[in-house]
């Protein structure tokens, strides 16, 4: 069991004019190789509550814990190997890239873990064919000739290539096009199935959520509001709708179908499976 | 998101002194400052402790707010009164090796901090009673007379209000491309001095290239807008000088002479 998260508190500015309260009395039980998606609206402490995962924050009040150790407790030493077991991908990761060459930014992290030439070597052709970058044809390349997917791409390949036990993405899908998007989750879907590596991802795109994610927790003012196995979404219509979350057309459609005698329990709510369920469900006689 | 940032931070609260024209609040800061370094270390530095006091009271704000903005100088504070109770020569209060503190240095330490705080305090409140752009518009006004000898004012205090404006922007920047290099097991704090200078090229490039990146989408932004300087601009909120700013901007003289006349 990764993460146990017990009753965190967050406040940016602490006891001044400006304090905000991002998360307060928050619980929540990672289980190993998940993945779980988070989800909220602008502000309900998405973003902030990754980076207590992975200790850039420290909770005020309450608890985490990753494999039995508190994150509150660890020395520096310990916080940078907590960093390479833990990944975090940020917002617009491409923006970060600095090296010349994707050789050396997908390097830096391996390096930085003193590994010898061979082995950083090895780590970044795993990491390049993980995220579907052909080593010979890109190890070479400028960055700066690399078009937003491909860069982005780059950026997630520099993370993998510390090789987390664990990873957090924050809001990973913004501003890919359409193949991009499948692309990446296709890439986490892998890297989930193949290595067990457990994924956490903040969005607030439901779609992105469904295609990968099999149990969804929803955030509201820093705390916890649903915690639900993507599969039983159906049931939480009513509460999503007054969250003004959208909504992926399909699900309305299928909400509206249920109404209508359709079944959707325990199925699977991408867009796909609520196809595939309708198309069935319409040649029952 | 925040960040600690709080030396030139505006506090929104609603006060006598907050709705007072930003071209009086300066002008007072610059009498205030004036009557700081004109009092002697007595009475009139007391007079003037109590006038920061009042003043305190009027802006509506805690305490708390002014700590944090004197506690990164509290560094600078500490060494220079090390320096003063060291090399300053005088009557000896005690001598030990090559210590030896005078009278004269304490003397001359507690009034530098004392005087150092209260301009400290009003420099702050001056920033946190006022917001930047009112602050520049008042510059703006006190400075037009300078634009009939061809300085293009508007255009220096738009540039100085964007370099102000940009300033958080920045420093989240540098946060988060920080804590993303922290997540790749950079670690700031050991290694060598190439080492060292490699991560911090790595941190600066892109901060560099998304800040060129922000100034390019501004411009474009502005232009899109048709801005084209300061030129036939008018303002939605004309500054005024109401009573209120007369009477602050002339107490404040008046408590300058006051110190000005007892030191002699």
């Amino acid at each position: 069991m990764p993460f146990i998260i017990e009753k965190v508190a967050f406040t940016y500015q602490k006891g001044m004019v400006f304090a905000q309260e991002a998360i307060k009395g928050l619980n929540l039980t990672i289980n190993d190789g998940e993945i779980l998606g988070i989800m909220g609206a602008t502000g309900s402490g998405k973003s902030t509550f990754l980076q207590l995962l992975i200790a850039l924050l420290q909770p005020q009040q309450g608890t985490i814990l990753y494999n039995g150790r508190n994150l509150a407790h660890l020395k520096r030493k310990e916080l940078i190997a907590l960093r390479q077991e833990i990944g975090m991908v940020f917002q617009y990761p491409e923006q970060q890239i600095f090296a010349d060459k994707v050789y050396d930014e997908i390097a830096f992290g391996p390096r930085n873990m003193k590994l010898n030439s061979e082995e950083v070597n090895q780590r970044v052709k795993e990491a390049m064919s993980q995220t579907g970058l052909d080593f010979a044809r890109y190890h070479k390349r400028l960055t700066t000739n690399l078009s937003s997917g491909e860069k982005r791409r780059v950026a997630l390949a520099s993370i993998l290539a510390l090789k987390p036990r664990c990873l957090l993405l924050d809001e990973p899908t913004a501003g890919l096009d359409m193949e991009g998007r499948k692309a990446l989750l296709g890439y986490l879907k892998d890297l989930n199935r193949r290595d067990n590596v457990t994924i956490i991802m903040v969005t607030h795109h439901l779609s992105h959520l469904l295609a990968i994610c099999r149990r969804l927790v929803v955030l509201d003012k820093g705390r916890v509001l649903m915690d639900t196995p993507t599969r039983q979404l159906l049931t939480h219509y009513e509460s999503l709708r007054e969250l003004d979350l959208e909504l992926p057309a399909h699900l309305e459609a299928a909400y509206h179908l249920q109404q209508r005698g359709f079944s959707f329990s325990g199925e699977d709510l991408s867009m796909a499976g609520v196809a595939r369920r309708i198309a069935q469900q319409l040649q029952e006689p | 998101m925040f960040r600690n940032i709080s030396l030139g931070q505006y506090i929104p609260v609603d006060s006598l002194l907050h709705q007072l024209d930003p071209r009086s609040k300066v002008l007072a800061a610059l009498f205030f400052i004036l009557a700081v370094f004109a009092a002697s270390f007595s009475l009139e530095l007391v007079m003037v402790y109590f006038i920061a006091f009042f003043l305190l009271l009027l802006s509506g704000l805690h305490i708390n707010e002014f700590w944090l903005a004197f506690k990164p100088f509290l560094i600078i504070i500490l060494i220079t009164v090390i320096i003063q109770l060291l090399f300053i020569p005088g009557r000896y209060l005690f001598q030990f090796y090559f210590i030896s503190i005078s009278y004269e240095g304490i003397w001359i330490a507690v009034s530098f901090t004392l005087r150092f705080i209260l301009l400290l305090f009003i420099v702050r409140l001056l920033t946190a009673t006022t917001t930047p752009v009112a602050m520049m518009d008042g510059l703006e006004q006190m400075l037009k007379p300078l634009g009939k000898l061809g300085l293009a004012v508007h255009e220096l205090v738009m540039i100085m209000t964007i370099s102000l404006r940009f300033i958080p922007l920045l420093i989240e920047e540098a946060h988060r491309v920080r804590n993303a290099q922290l997540c790749r097991g950079a670690d700031f704090q050991v290694g060598g001095l190439s080492h060292r200078l490699q991560l911090l090229f790595a941190w600066l490039l892109p901060i560099l290239r998304i800040s060129m990146q922000r100034a390019e989408d501004l411009s474009q932004a502005m232009e899109a807008r048709a801005y084209s300087g300061g030129e036939g601009r008018t303002r939605l909120n004309v500054l005024e000088l109401r009573v209120n700013d007369y009477i602050y901007f002339l107490f404040m003289t008046f408590v300058f002479g006051v110190v000005q006349f007892f030191s002699f």
